[in-house]
């Protein structure tokens, strides 16, 4: 037992760096487990109460103990300790700890140390502007308190937060020099933590009934698009994503692996038909990329797959920007062999009722063109519902259940049974899942698209036209490519589309968050977007080349030093404080008659200083006496006002000894 | 480590010390100004750590190419450095000067007066001042200030001391790194002997020393208290009022007709010189005491009988001096 404690901190001091650490430990509560989260504000209330009543702390043992039981507990939790998230709660452990065992200054500071790195691992998880505001405010409040309980004086908190804030202003530009220039490499160096990326939303490589749907009640940005020229029209702005062959009747997978590299395409494009534009990919774990519908050619960040798929070398773990171009005219030409039989596969003795519409449809069509009008036809004259909560299709046969029972879904639901019933009419098809629509953002002039535009259509190949987009979902909803899904309607159960809003207060919104984007969009290209790429190409602008290292280094080392050296003589230059307009004008004075000989002693006073020259020029007494009551009565009587003040002025300039 | 690299340096004889490393004089009619080329600055050990951690949140943010890690990180730097400035600048252009030294006992401190003359308009916080084997004090010292700081050099031996080398240092504003300058100056104070625990005053002075009477006998007359000094015998101390928490209180006795007492030197019984000027030293504190007046007779000095504070100091200040060359 240990009653040390009272000497390390006051209990002021104590308050501030409880609060200082509970701020920092705040935007974790969201990632951690309750129980972690509870503890750690049981431990800081628990040592908030042991300081005002001088409790005693625990002794080594109970500690070890504490240690051994949390570490378990934290391993019980994730199954493992050098996850992105266990890592995090054995930080906060490690400092809740450390707050038990605050003997000595040094672990005060240990304890501060420790928190800057926790400010770090926030960023792991976001890194929007609140959060680096957030996370910036911590850091002036913890170096505030570094600060504060570095000095064995006592000062109060204000002194330390304006130091800080001084040292954090001088240091800004230093810091901004330091982003730009500090040599970028690609990440990572020693591999991530498998948790590292959990939580990332979007398309999978796979599609089951209620798939796409779960995804459209999300309103996070999927991609942003710039485009260069042309906008295509809201109908034609399908984004590919991953293809899907491959079923069992109710789950759609992509096939095997299409050779990406070797493989050239056969595509005959209309070349007006040409669109260019810059993706911006948030995030998403996964290792395709979307591409307006149909992609024309790869880039570094991605290859084209015989199936048009653009896949990237590894999967997207941070923001992605690539160039592409699309044809919205085209023909794939030719269907090899194996894409054939792919494309024509089903699994026997499922859907049974399908494959015989499809073998009917098959038969009364002269052409497959026919089937599929006729298909399409179908699902626009018979009851069709399209909605966000359909029915459960629970049986072995979901294509039946929905064609002939239900008839009530979403787009999986409709581009699954019309790919089977093309498949069951000897037409080959796929699906394809992407996103449908792009909403204008005019700040900035680019497309926002959501998870919630999340869409999945069917491709057939018909012999002269190749690869041709069908989208069933349109035929059944054709308000749903027009527009996209109004998400505060579809708690309703039918989906309603958003249209164009009337009042003033949702337009004001409306505005308000296309502002608010465009600011992210911003902020998500020029700082969080800010890497290797950049670098290289920032330099560039500034004739720098990115390979001649020698050059970059001398560069970098001038500048980082003359932007140091600039501070340096802003810190060291000596401030004087600002002199009294009297004192000025009185010294004035004394210089005149400085000139004259009479040199004014320092320890002299005014009055004594006016009798030895009254001594020696009797001609001056009368003015030296007018000007020195003056000087004494604006100087001590502190109730000079600005009219005095001028008068003394005036009466020093006339003076001439 | 800045405390290390210094230790190192001290260490060192002068002429293997490296030219940078400079000293500063000063005397109690000059103050010395530390100009840029008297400071040294280097991280402390809670810098070293602190880098270290910026190291590892450095690698953190490359490995996940996290943008605002790589912001944070590189302002945490950067304050750091600029924080090398502040730490320099707590430091530079400030003006020591001596203000005084009190003499002690062997075994004790002696105090030196150091002022801290800050021209400047920019507050300094936290300075330290050491002596090479003192103990260090703080002091901050305000705009266009100055404050007095006392320093405490142990005083082991009788004789002069010199405070020597006083090094001066400050760690603000974020104790990252530590500001240092060196100054010698120019001062000393005496220090007495360790006055013995319990001796009698003599019982008879070679010339007119009178037979001193003990305060049992109750021949002297209660004058009054006085608050305990160094140096009282314990013999008069008031030991009820300690019992009673009010502190050590010494009784004070008057005489009538104080007779002159002459402590001298061949009186004192001891096998070294040092036991016996302390025998001298606890008569000449118990005659001033009991206010006597005495005389001191060592071999070649003699201080005439006096009383009062400076007779006490005259001959405090023999017995310091005593077998120094003059």
């Amino acid at each position: 037992m240990n009653r040390a404690q009272i000497t390390v901190l006051d209990q002021g001091a104590m308050a501030w760096l409880l609060a200082g650490l509970g701020l920092t430990i705040l935007p974790h509560s969201l990632n951690l487990p309750i129980w972690i989260s509870t503890l750690a504000l049981a431990i800081g209330i628990w040592r908030w109460l042991a300081a005002q009543r001088n409790w005693p702390l625990p002794n080594n043992k109970l500690k070890l103990l504490l240690t051994i039981a949390l570490v378990i507990a934290i391993f019980a939790n994730y199954g493992t300790l050098v996850g992105r998230d266990s890592g995090t709660a054995l930080l906060v452990m490690m400092m809740g700890l450390k707050l038990v065992e605050l003997r000595q200054r040094r672990d005060v500071m240990m304890l501060i140390f420790l928190s800057y790195f926790l400010l770090i691992t926030h960023f792991i998880f976001s890194q929007t502007i609140p959060m680096a505001v957030y996370v910036m405010g911590c850091a002036w409040l913890l170096l505030s308190l570094h600060m504060h309980l570095t000095s064995k004086e006592l000062r109060p908190i204000k002194h330390s937060l304006r130091t800080a804030g001084g040292l954090m202003m001088l240091a800004l530009p230093l810091m901004l020099a330091l982003f730009v220039l500090f040599p970028r490499i690609e990440g990572p160096i020693w591999g991530l933590p498998k948790d590292s990326y959990a939580g990332m939303t979007g398309l999978g490589d796979s599609m089951s009934p209620g798939t796409i749907s779960s995804l459209s009640q999300s309103d996070a940005v999927a991609f942003r698009v710039k485009f260069d020229g042309r906008v295509p029209s809201p109908d034609k702005r399908y984004w590919r994503g991953p293809v899907l062959w491959m079923t069992d009747g109710r789950n759609w997978n992509v096939g095997p692996e299409l050779r990406p590299a070797a493989w050239q395409s056969p595509i005959s494009a209309a070349a007006d038909s040409a669109i260019s534009y810059t993706v911006t990919l948030e995030p998403h774990n996964q290792k395709w990329l979307f591409a307006l519908d149909l992609p024309a050619t790869g880039s570094e960040h991605g290859q084209i797959s015989s199936d048009f798929q653009l896949i990237a070398p590894k999967e997207v773990r941070k923001r992605l920007k690539y160039h592409m171009t699309s044809y919205l005219d085209y023909n794939t030409g030719q269907l090899t062999d194996f894409e054939r039989r792919l494309g024509l596969f089903i699994p026997k003795n499922r859907n049974p009722r399908t494959q015989a519409l499809g073998r009917s449809l098959q038969i009364q069509s002269r052409s497959d063109a026919e089937v599929v009008q006729k298909a399409l036809a179908m699902f626009r004259q018979q009851p069709f519902v399209y909605s966000l909560n359909p029915p459960l299709l629970n049986s072995n046969d979901p294509s039946d259940q929905f064609l002939f029972e239900t008839r009530t879904g979403f787009c999986e639901h409709f581009a699954s049974s019309f790919t089977m019933l093309m498949r069951a009419a000897g037409i080959p098809a796929r699906v394809v899942t992407g996103y449908q629509g792009a909403e204008l953002n005019p700040v900035d002039d680019y497309y926002i698209v959501r998870q919630r535009d999340a869409h999945a259509w069917t491709e057939v190949w018909l012999p002269d036209q190749g690869w041709l987009r069908v989208d069933p979902t349109a035929a059944v909803a054709p308000e749903r490519i027009e527009r996209s899904i109004d998400i505060s309607q579809i708690s309703a159960g039918a989906v309603q589309f958003s249209l164009p809003h009337s009042d003033m207060l949702s337009k004001a919104w409306q505005q308000f968050n296309l502002n608010l984007d465009a600011i992210n969009n911003r902020w998500n290209q020029l700082v969080l977007g800010y890497g290797p790429n950049q670098q290289r190409d920032f330099l560039q602008n500034l004739g720098l080349d990115i390979k001649n290292w020698r050059k970059l280094s001398w560069v970098f080392l001038i500048l980082i030093g003359g932007l140091f050296l600039i501070i340096t003589a802003f810190v060291l230059i000596p401030r004087h404080k600002q002199v009294d307009p009297v004192l000025k004008n009185y010294q004035r004075f004394c210089r005149k008659l400085a000139r004259r000989g009479l040199q004014k002693a320092e320890n002299e006073t005014a009055s004594s200083f006016a009798q030895r020259v009254k001594a020696s020029r009797p001609d001056l007494s009368e003015k030296i006496d007018h000007i020195t009551q003056l000087y004494s009565h604006l100087r001590y009587a502190s109730s000079g006002n600005q009219k005095q003040l001028l008068h003394f002025r005036k009466q020093v300039t006339e003076f001439k000894p | 480590m800045a405390v290390l690299f210094q230790s190192w340096l001290d260490r060192l004889p002068a002429r293997l010390r490296p030219r940078g490393v400079r000293y500063l004089a000063a005397s109690a009619n000059q103050s010395a100004i530390l100009s840029n080329k008297h400071i040294f600055v280097l991280p402390t050990r809670q810098g070293a750590i602190f880098f270290a951690i910026l190291v590892l949140m450095l690698l953190g943010a490359m490995n996940y190419s996290n943008s605002m890690a790589f912001v944070l990180t590189f302002w945490l730097g950067s304050v750091s450095l600029v924080s090398l400035l502040y730490t320099y600048r707590n430091l530079v252009k400030l003006e020591i000067k001596l203000a005084g030294a009190e003499p002690c006992f062997a075994g004790g401190h002696a105090i030196f007066n150091l002022l801290l003359n800050n021209t400047q308009s920019r507050q300094r916080f936290d300075i330290a001042a050491q002596s090479v084997t003192g103990i260090a004090s703080t002091t901050s010292v305000g705009s266009e200030e100055h404050t007095l700081i006392s320093l405490a050099v142990p005083a082991p031996r009788r004789g002069r001391l010199r405070l020597g080398r006083v090094t001066l240092s400050s760690c603000y504003p974020l104790g990252l790194f530590r500001a240092w300058a060196y100054v010698d100056i120019e001062a000393e104070t005496l220090v007495y002997p360790r006055p013995a625990d319990h001796a009698p005053l003599p019982q008879t002075g070679q010339g007119s020393g009178e037979r001193m009477e003990t305060t049992e006998e109750g021949s002297d007359n209660f004058h009054g208290f006085r608050s305990y000094q160094a140096g009282d015998s314990p013999r008069h101390i008031y030991w009820k009022a300690l019992a009673r928490g009010q502190g050590l209180m010494t009784k004070q006795f008057q005489r009538h007709q104080s007779p002159e007492l002459w402590f001298d030197w061949t009186d004192t019984r001891g096998a070294d010189i040092e036991t016996r000027l302390s025998q001298l030293c606890r008569w000449l504190l118990d005659g001033d005491s009991q206010q006597q007046r005495f005389g001191l007779r060592l071999p070649g000095v003699v201080l005439a009988p006096a009383q009062g504070k400076d007779q006490l100091d005259q001959c405090l200040a023999q017995l310091a001096l005593f077998g120094e060359a003059e």
